[in-house]
């Protein structure tokens, strides 16, 4: 890296701010928080609910299926259940 | 070999990536006490090294007696091993984790309850989806 110290410091600094946050903050948020938020999604994206949009609705809730271990891609998909169903 | 880089060459494989996993193990303790005390989580766990199995080494393991990636919970009455099942599952499903915890030179998950003794392991490259690039 080329630079003086001072410039590399700042160069450092800059590249761990833009990193992404560690995955283990996000395995303890699924361990509790992953289950209720599962219940909710599934009951809010469930085919029965959509018959109008049944594919959309099968689609995400084979995904949310997927993910009910992942807090944060529970999270994702709760926004794309609150655009695409409501 | 002479003896002064067998010594080095411990030291360095003992020394190896502890900062990172000290950092991992310490935020992992820090949230798990965050969540107990607030009432969002009923079980206190504590995560720490322990020894690994040797059966389930990969090339990326450390020394045996520290490829472990512990959990143990605490407050372990009633402790049944689904519940077990259910915690492992949340690390096991968990890909890019499971790598990281790889990279750091782990290979054995391990998930047991303090005073019962209820305990379960896990290989970790099962679960890593890196089957065709092992050699062992």
């Amino acid at each position: 890296m080329k630079g003086n110290p001072i410039s590399r410091f700042f160069a450092r600094l800059r590249f761990r701010c833009t990193i992404k946050k560690d995955e283990s903050t996000n395995v303890i948020d699924s361990m509790v928080k992953a289950r209720r938020l599962y219940k909710e999604l599934s009951l809010a994206a469930h085919p029965d609910k959509h018959p109008d949009r049944i594919t959309e609705a099968e689609d995400l809730m084979q995904r949310i299926t997927a993910s009910r271990h992942n807090y944060e891609e529970l999270l994702s998909l709760k926004k794309e259940v609150e655009l695409k169903l409501r | 070999m002479n003896i002064k880089t067998l010594l080095t060459n411990l030291i360095n494989s003992l020394l190896d990536g502890s900062f990172e996993r000290m950092k991992i193990i310490s935020q992992m303790n820090a949230a798990f006490k965050e969540y107990f005390t607030t009432g969002e989580f009923n079980r206190l766990c504590k995560v720490s090294i322990s020894q690994g199995n040797s059966a389930f080494a990969h090339e990326m393991s450390s020394l045996w007696i520290r490829s472990g990636f512990k959990i143990s919970v605490e407050n372990d009455s009633s402790l049944r091993e689904s519940e077990i099942n259910e915690l492992s599952a949340y690390i096991t499903d968990n890909a890019a984790f499971v790598r990281q915890l790889m990279a750091m030179g782990f290979d054995t998950l391990t998930i047991k309850g303090k005073t019962t003794g209820v305990s379960k392991s896990y290989a970790l490259k099962k679960f890593a989806n890196l089957n065709q690039y092992y050699i062992r």
